[in-house]
């Protein structure tokens, strides 16, 4: 037994935990983090991946200590974060989901994309995604809503 | 559930009423629920929409019927000149006798308190009439609707490893009615995708004593974000489907059916290999094109050599 | 299935996080046996899962600043042990000096692992489908091993010994990899994936251009890669090209036993080992 601080989407918690949990029980157990989705617990399908201090990592591949001292953030907390809510509505627009079940991962791993470069190349944000599986095939729309989010992400030309 | 049938069911509903799409709440828990809601078998044969859909528009009428009724009695014309739509309901005859639907549904309130008619709940089924097993032929009427429909796909093979990259995707699909053309094409696309794996990729493998040998999506591998073609256009063709919810027929699943074919299909225009067994695996190509054209490795061998190696000394 | 079937738990183990490397090799030392090093974790956490793995000790060395560091001497670049996959891509020195390094680096999971997976887990996996070992070895790479005891230097060639096993002892860690090479070489990886970049290789080869030095390592296609250098591969520098990549094809072809398994047979890959080493060849030499 041990106790992790961490901040989960914004807000700092405490959490007791033994060494061999992993992050993905914790935030869907402990924490009742749903939109982190459990499929495949190897590392396969992403469909868990979060932001752990802005990295995505897939948390079934991460130790719940591992995030001790650090800020977790899923697809809840990026609802308050304006470009973000812009790109889940460009999800939205385009029809980027069907089943929904990949939708969570796919919106945390293209924010960070989106965030770190604005203006991807087509090829280069494909690959980005590829630690995400989506079973229902909607890349082509996902594709779109990411690339259409884009000029929200940009960084406003000084007046 | 997931192919988007609750919203086209929603879609159907406001548009019968000829309310607010937003008005329309569709609790999607209870709809798979069996404990508190009758049994409407799987999904399968893309027929969601299509059985649902025709449910609903027969729960529609009842529940237009029971508006009717009591509209009837307030308006005091008959029960045939009632119309129920665009939000309201009338008297055909003296269109001007109208009121918004909402004041019918928990039957008429006049304003002194006094109520006619009761509170409308519709109901609809459908089940599919004429259908039969199949007999030990093969031969029977298994299904109550047809989507036609086509694949094209242009791809590129490597003569010397076998392994194919599908570049281009065209397919066409008659859906009678789309009643929600981003859906539609959502389906299409994603069956596409799913098409592209099993022609492709998704193999389970055995050994001697009968155990899977992949079982994990790294060696049973289905399409990722890579494996999108560089294009692909989905077109929408509506003749109606006569039976079908508002015309529409189903469509999901057949648009997967077409993609193994095109492929093979382009794989035997290209080398003249034919291939019959899925998926076409790198291994599985490369063999096929030692077999049956063993030329055409020869070819590309000596084009890599010859060829190749010169342009790139010249450099 | 419950989801506290071993396939979702991890055994119990105690997690430790030194912030020194002294710390870790006497942490090493005092569990030996009974301790596992985690780095990315990629690997360990799945085999702990599966249970095929079940350390008392976890020791993560994450916190070790000292395995993180990348540098360029004369002597060659050095690269830290837990210098991640995602670094080896977007470091310059690495993209410039070492390319097919940052491509094999590309192929370590996808973009996602990518963050977590470490140069030195990956090739400490002994696995015939990780990517860093052909690459590290096709560069002659040496890898520096301390314990408590000191330090020494093995040839990354002689890390893998069988089948997901190393020759390091239970109370070693890998801390630096040294690429001899600091300029004036070309070098390329190659891969073929029935799939996209995620799947298995059914086969990977790295070739290395130096002057009159030539090597070629074949990988994913047994326990351990096949090297091969200009002298094995009977290069002739005087003939032509193309009768020199023939050549060496055919030796290649000739000398490896690739192994059947669920992602290709052996006929197959020993095919694509020749037609690989070709056009990993063609590109090594064609861009001179
Ligand atoms: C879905 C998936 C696909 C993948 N595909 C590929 C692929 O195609 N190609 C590829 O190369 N990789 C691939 N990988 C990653 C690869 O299999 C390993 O999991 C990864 O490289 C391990 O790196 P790590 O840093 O996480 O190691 P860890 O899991 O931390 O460690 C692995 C092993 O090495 C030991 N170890 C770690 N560091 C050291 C050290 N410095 N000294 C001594 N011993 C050490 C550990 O004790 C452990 O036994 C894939 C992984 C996944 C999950
Ligand atoms: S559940 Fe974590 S990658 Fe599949
Ligand atoms: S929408 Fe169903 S898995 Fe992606």
């Amino acid at each position: 037994m041990k106790t992790i601080s961490l901040k989960v989407n914004g807000i700092a918690k405490e959490i007791t935990i033994e060494d061999n949990e992993l992050l993905l029980n914790v935030l869907r157990e402990k924490l009742g983090i749903t939109s982190v989705k459990a499929a495949c617990w190897r590392g396969e399908c992403g469909l868990c991946t979060v932001l752990l201090d802005g990295i995505p990592v897939k948390s079934c591949m991460t130790l719940a200590v591992e995030a001790d001292g650090k800020e977790v953030i899923t697809a809840e907390g990026l609802y308050f974060d304006e470009k973000a809510k812009k790109l889940m509505e460009s999800f939205v627009k385009h029809g980027a989901m069907q089943c929904g079940f990949c939708t969570p991962a796919f919106v945390v791993t293209s924010h960070y994309v989106l965030t770190k470069n604005p203006e991807i190349d087509g090829e280069e944000l494909k690959k980005e995604l590829n630690g995400v599986i989506c079973r229902c095939g909607t890349y082509y729309q996902i594709y779109e809503a990411v690339k259409d989010a884009e000029k929200y992400y940009k960084k406003e030309t000084k007046s | 559930m997931g192919q988007g049938t609750p919203t086209s069911l929603a879609i159907i509903v406001a548009e019968e009423f000829g309310i607010p799409l937003e008005k329309v709440k569709i609790n999607q828990l209870e709809m798979v629920s069996t404990d508190t809601n009758p049994y409407t078998w799987q999904t399968v044969g893309s027929r969601g929409l299509f059985s649902d859909g025709i449910a609903l528009l027969r729960a529609i009428e009842d529940a237009k019927d029971q508006i009717k009724d009591t509209a009837s009695r307030v308006f005091k014309v008959p029960i045939d000149d009632v119309e129920v739509s665009g939000g309201y309901v009338f008297s055909k005859s003296h269109p001007w006798i109208r009121k918004e639907i909402k004041e019918f549904a928990m039957g008429y309130t006049y304003p002194d308190g006094t109520t006619v008619g009761s509170p409308v709940i519709g109901r609809g089924s459908y089940a599919p009439v004429l259908n039969t097993f199949l007999d030990a032929s093969g031969h029977g009427s298994n299904t109550v609707f047809h989507t036609y429909g086509g694949t094209g796909v242009e791809l590129e093979i490597d003569l010397l490893t076998g392994k194919v990259k599908v570049l281009r995707a065209i397919q066409v699909y008659d859906v009678g009615k789309a009643i929600d053309p981003l859906l539609v094409k959502g389906q299409m696309d994603g069956g596409f995708i799913m098409g592209l794996g099993s022609a492709l990729y998704e193999e389970l493998k055995f050994d001697e004593d009968g155990r899977v040998i992949n079982p994990n999506l790294i060696n049973y591998y289905v399409p990722h974000f890579e494996d999108m073609t560089a294009s692909i256009e989905s077109y929408i063709i509506e003749t109606p489907q006569k039976d079908g919810p508002l015309g529409a027929r189903g469509v999901g699943e057949h648009v997967m059916i077409g993609v193994a074919p095109a492929i093979a299909n382009a794989i035997l225009r290209a080398t003249g290999v034919k291939i019959n067994q899925l998926p076409i695996t790198a291994e599985k190509l490369w063999k096929a094109i030692k077999e049956q054209k063993p030329e055409l490795i020869e070819k590309a061998q000596k084009l890599f050599f010859e060829e190749g190696i010169k342009e790139v000394q010249q450099v | 299935m419950s989801f506290t079937t071993p396939y979702f738990t991890l055994p119990k183990f105690t997690y430790l996080k030194p912030k020194k490397l002294e710390d870790a090799l006497s942490l090493l030392r005092q569990y030996r046996g009974k301790a596992k090093i985690m780095a990315g974790g990629i690997m360990l956490i799945n085999l702990m899962k599966e249970r095929k793995i079940s350390p008392e000790y976890v020791i993560d060395i994450k916190g070790i600043e000292e395995l993180k560091k990348i540098s360029k001497t004369e002597n060659g670049i050095k690269i830290g042990s837990a210098v991640t996959a995602i670094e080896l891509q977007s470091y310059q020195i690495i993209r410039d000096n070492l390319p097919a390094l940052a491509k094999a680096a590309s192929y370590m999971g996808d973009r996602t692992l990518q963050h977590t997976v470490t140069i030195g887990g990956n090739i400490s996996v002994g696995m015939p489908s990780t990517d860093g070992l052909p690459a590290l070895m096709s560069m002659d790479s040496l890898l520096t091993i301390k314990s408590l005891d000191g330090e020494r230097t093995i040839p990354a060639s002689e890390l893998v010994i069988g089948f997901g096993r190393t020759s390091l002892k239970d109370d070693e860690m890998i801390t630096e990899i040294v690429v001899p090479y600091s300029r004036g070489f070309k070098g390329t990886y190659l891969k073929l994936i029935n799939a996209s970049e995620v799947a298995i290789a059914t086969v990977a080869v790295s070739v290395l251009l130096k002057e009159k030095k030539l090597t070629v390592v074949i990988g994913a296609i047994a326990p351990r890669p096949y090297y091969f250098d200009h002298k094995s591969l009977q290069w002739n520098w005087e003939a032509s090209l193309s009768e020199n990549i023939k050549n060496a094809s055919e030796i290649i072809g000739s000398s490896v036993k690739p192994m059947s398994d669920a992602v290709a047979g052996s006929e197959y890959r020993k095919e694509v080992s020749k037609v690989l080493a070709a056009r990993a060849l063609k590109e090594v030499f064609g861009g001179a």
